[in-house]
C-alpha cells in the first residue's frame, strides 16, 4: 500500500519528509506509522500521506505456538493522503483511504503469500475521474525442495493508480508499489521490452520452475545441470463501459480481451569444469507495445531471445564472463544482436564492454552500434564508476518500476559511498 | 508514554478521518455563467498542447471542451499542434499525413519550454509557476482550478472586436477595441490569432486510430506576429483601436469555421491580461 523510493539512476524520487515510527512491543508483533509529505523531485507538494502497518507473526508471539510447524503471519496497513478539492465543478474526496490485509502461511516445504487492497474512490487524472473503486490481489504458493522449486503467482489489479497529487501521471508521486509477476530481467536484450505493471488494470499469472539434475547423473553429468522453465501472462481486466462517472464495472474472475504481455522462458546452467560454466536460455515474449509505452506503433511485438553465457574462473578472485545475444522479431527495430566481455577481478576492479547491434533496423541508416564500457572500483562502502556509452532509447526499469529514456551518448563518472 | 508510541497514536488519530467516500452528486453547478450588461468580465485563455499522434491528448480535449461547458464563451481555447506529437506521417501513408503544424503554434510551444516534455499540457492565462519566473506548465487535470481562479477576478481590459472577410483574397481583418479600466504599469502586446474549430481528421485516441475526429480551436496563425503589437504601458480610462489585415492559412482553411482571438499580454510576466474571441464570418 505504501512505498517510498528513491532511485537515482531511474531518475525516481518520491522519498517522504515527514516522521516514521516503528513499535515492537514484544516479539512478533511490529507497529509502524508514517506521516509527510511526498518529494516531488526538487518540490515537495502540500498534499499529506499517512499511514500505519501491523504484523503479527504468530508463531513468536504467541509461546505455546512456537513450536508449530505450521507458521502463520498476518498483516494489515491503512494509508490515506490528504490533497484540497480543486476543481469547482467536482466533488472530490480530500481523504482518499486504501487499506490491505496480507497472511502469510508457511509449512514445510509449502508457503503461501497473499496480500488484498483496496482503495476508496479516487478520481485523478491517471483514471480520468472515475469515481470507481480500486483493488488488488496478489498471491504467491511455491514449493522448494533441494534441487526443486516451483512458484505460482496470481494477480489481479483495478484501478489502484494511487498518487498523493491527483492530478500528475507517469512515475511521480505514486504511493503505493504494484509487482510484477513476470520475471525481472537481467540480460540486455531482454530489456528491450520490459513489462511494467499496468496499474489501471490488468490480470494475469505466472509459474517457474527450477530442477536439479544430480551430478554424476546421465543429465547432470560430473557437476549437475539445472533446468529452469518459466511462464508468464497479463492480459487487461473485464470492462463493461457505463456512461456515467464510474467509467466502467468489472468482474472479478474475468479476463479481457486485450493480452498486454507474455513470455516463455527455458534456461539451462551447466558447470562445465571447476572453473567454469554455462548459462544456455531461450525467451520467447509478446508485448503490447501501444499499452505499456504509449507509441503509436504495431500493437504487438513478437520476439525470440536466445542467450549464451559463459564464465571462466582464473582464480578465486578473478574471472571473465562472456555474454553472447540475438534477438529475432519482426516488429518495431528488428533483429540485435549483442556481445559483451567483462572482467571481474575482485574485489576491487570490474571491467566490462559490450556491443549491441541494431543489425535488423529496416532502416539501414538507424542500424547503430550500442557501445558501452565501463570501468567499476569498489573499496569498503565506496564504489566508483567511469562508463562511457552509447544508451539506446527504451524502457529503463529498476525494482519492478519503469520510465523511458531517450537515447543518449556520453561519459559518465558516479561516485557512490555508504557510511 | 514514549515517543514512538506517541507518534503511532497521533498518526493513528490523523487517520481517523482518512477516507471521503464520494456517494453521489460528483458534481456541481460551480463554474459562474457569463455576466450580462455592459460590464466587462474577465475571459481566460486555455492553451492546449496537443499533437493527432499523442494517444492521451483527446483526455485534455474532452476536459476542454467540458470546461468549456462550465464556463462558456468566457473561457476561450486555442489547440497550438506542436512537438513531434503533431510531425505528419509521409504522404501515403494511410493516416496523420495532415499537417497542423504552424510558426505560431510551434513558436509558443518553444518559448513557453513546451516542447520535449510528455504531452499534453496546457497553459491557463499563461499564468506564472509561483514564485518563477516562469509560465505554469499544466497537465489537464489542474486547468478547472486555474481558470475557476483567473475567471473570478475583476478585468483590468476589455477587448471588442469586429470582423470582416474577402473571400475573394482570403484576407481577414480585425478591428479591435481596447478599453483599459485599470492601470497597466507593466508594457502590454496585443496579438491577435486566427482558429479554426472543427476539423475532421485523423487523431490518436488511446489505443484507437480516429478517422473523422473533430479537431476543436486549432491555432492556425497570426495577424500580427507570435506576440502583436507592443503597445507600451497603459493608463485606465485609455481607448485604443487598432486594425490588423492578413490572409487565411492553410490554402483549405475553411473560412466558415475561423474565430479571430485578441489577446492583451504582460509584456514582462507573459501574464494574459484579457482574451476575446469571435467568429470571423
Amino acid at each position: 500500500m505504501f512505498r517510498s523510493y528513491w532511485e537515482p539512476n531511474l531518475g525516481l524520487d518520491n522519498s517522504m519528509d515527514g516522521l516514521r515510527a516503528v513499535f515492537t512491543p514484544k516479539p512478533g508483533i511490529t507497529f509502524k506509522g508514517v506521516i509527510g509529505r511526498q518529494r516531488d523531485f526538487f518540490t515537495y507538494p502540500e498534499n499529506v500521506v499517512r499511514g500505519v502497518d501491523g504484523d503479527i507473526q504468530i508463531n513468536d508471539a504467541i509461546p505455546f505456538l512456537s513450536g508449530m510447524k505450521l507458521r502463520i503471519g498476518l498483516g494489515g496497513s491503512f494509508v490515506s493522503k490528504f490533497q484540497k478539492d480543486d476543481k469547482p465543478s467536482l466533488i472530490l474526496p480530500e481523504n482518499v483511504g486504501a487499506y490491505a490485509g496480507r497472511i502469510n502461511l508457511r509449512y514445510g516445504k509449502l508457503a503461501f503469500d497473499a496480500e488484498y487492497a483496496y482503495k476508496i474512490n479516487d478520481p485523478s487524472q491517471a483514471n480520468l475521474f472515475t469515481y470507481n473503486y480500486g483493488e488488488a490481489l496478489f498471491a504467491n504458493l511455491t514449493y522448494t525442495q533441494k534441487g526443486l522449486g516451483i512458484r505460482l503467482s496470481a494477480k489481479r489489479v483495478d484501478n489502484m493508480d494511487y498518487r498523493s497529487d491527483r492530478g500528475v501521471t507517469g512515475t511521480r508521486l505514486l504511493i503505493n508499489y504494484l509487482p510484477a509477476v513476470n520475471r525481472q530481467q537481467t540480460y540486455r536484450l531482454a530489456t528491450l521490452y520490459p513489462y511494467a505493471t499496468q496499474a489501471l488494470g490488468e490480470m494475469g499469472g505466472s509459474t517457474e520452475i527450477y530442477y536439479t539434475f544430480k551430478p554424476k547423473s546421465a543429465l547432470g553429468g560430473e557437476y549437475g545441470t539445472t533446468i529452469m522453465t518459466n511462464f508468464a501472462g497479463v492480459s487487461d481486466i473485464d470492462r463493461k463501459n457505463l456512461d456515467d462517472t464510474l467509467g466502467y464495472v468489472s468482474d472479478f474472475t474475468t479476463i479481457g480481451d486485450d493480452r498486454f504481455y507474455q513470455e516463455v522462458t527455458f534456461e539451462v546452467t551447466k558447470k562445465l569444469s571447476k572453473k567454469s560454466k554455462v548459462i544456455v536460455s531461450y525467451l520467447y515474449q509478446i508485448y503490447d507495445r501501444v499499452k505499456i509505452e504509449g507509441k503509436i506503433a504495431e500493437k504487438q511485438v513478437t520476439s525470440h531471445l536466445g542467450v549464451v553465457e559463459y564464465t571462466y574462473k582464473f582464480s578465486s578472485t578473478n574471472s571473465i564472463r562472456v555474454d553472447l545475444e540475438h534477438l529475432y522479431t519482426e516488429q518495431d527495430r528488428g533483429n540485435w544482436a549483442m556481445a559483451l566481455v567483462e572482467f571481474d577481478m575482485a574485489p576491487h576492479w570490474t571491467l566490462t564492454v559490450f556491443d549491441e547491434w541494431n543489425y535488423g533496423n529496416d532502416d539501414s541508416k538507424k542500424r547503430f552500434h550500442y557501445f558501452n564500457g565501463s570501468v567499476n572500483y569498489v573499496k569498503g562502502g565506496t564504489r566508483l564508476s567511469l562508463s562511457w556509452a552509447r544508451q539506446r532509447a527504451g524502457l529503463l526499469c529498476v525494482g519492478g518500476v519503469c520510465r523511458f529514456v531517450p537515447a543518449s551518448n556520453g561519459l559518465a563518472l558516479t561516485v557512490s559511498s555508504r557510511f | 508514554m514514549k515517543l514512538h508510541q506517541l507518534a503511532l497514536s497521533a498518526i493513528t488519530a490523523l487517520l481517523i478521518s482518512g477516507c471521503d467516500k464520494i456517494e453521489g452528486p460528483y458534481g456541481t453547478n460551480n463554474g459562474g455563467g457569463p455576466i450580462g450588461g455592459d460590464t466587462i468580465v474577465q475571459n481566460v485563455l486555455l492553451e492546449d498542447f496537443t499533437g493527432h499522434t499523442c494517444q492521451a491528448c483527446p483526455n485534455a480535449h474532452r476536459e476542454a471542451t467540458r470546461l468549456h461547458d462550465i464556463y462558456g464563451d468566457r473561457l476561450i481555447i486555442l489547440a497550438l499542434h506542436a512537438d513531434f506529437w503533431a510531425d505528419p506521417y509521409p504522404a501515403g501513408a494511410p493516416y496523420f499525413t495532415y499537417d497542423f503544424r504552424n510558426p505560431t503554434a510551434t513558436a509558443i510551444a518553444t518559448d513557453f519550454n513546451v516542447i520535449g516534455q510528455p504531452f499534453p499540457k496546457g497553459m491557463v492565462h499563461r499564468m506564472l509557476n509561483p514564485g518563477t519566473s516562469d509560465q505554469l506548465i499544466l497537465d489537464w487535470a489542474g486547468w478547472e482550478s486555474k481558470v475557476d481562479q483567473w475567471i473570478n477576478t475583476v478585468a483590468k481590459a476589455g477587448i471588442e472586436i469586429a470582423t470582416s472577410y474577402d473571400s475573394g483574397n482570403k484576407n481577414m481583418t480585425a478591428d479591435i477595441d481596447l478599453k483599459v479600466v485599470s492601470d497597466l504599469t507593466d508594457p502590454v502586446s496585443l496579438a491577435v490569432y486566427f482558429v479554426e474549430d472543427s476539423i475532421v481528421n485523423w487523431q490518436k485516441d488511446g489505443s484507437t486510430n480516429v478517422q473523422n475526429y473533430i479537431h476543436r480551436h486549432v491555432l492556425r496563425g497570426s495577424l500580427n506576429g507570435t506576440y502583436g503589437e507592443d503597445l507600451g504601458a497603459l493608463t485606465a480610462g485609455t481607448e485604443l483601436t487598432k486594425s490588423y489585415t492578413g490572409q487565411l492559412t492553410p490554402a483549405d482553411a475553411d473560412a466558415a469555421h475561423i474565430y479571430i482571438v485578441a489577446i492583451l499580454t504582460n509584456n514582462v510576466t507573459k501574464e494574459v491580461i484579457q482574451v476575446e474571441e469571435v467568429k470571423l464570418q
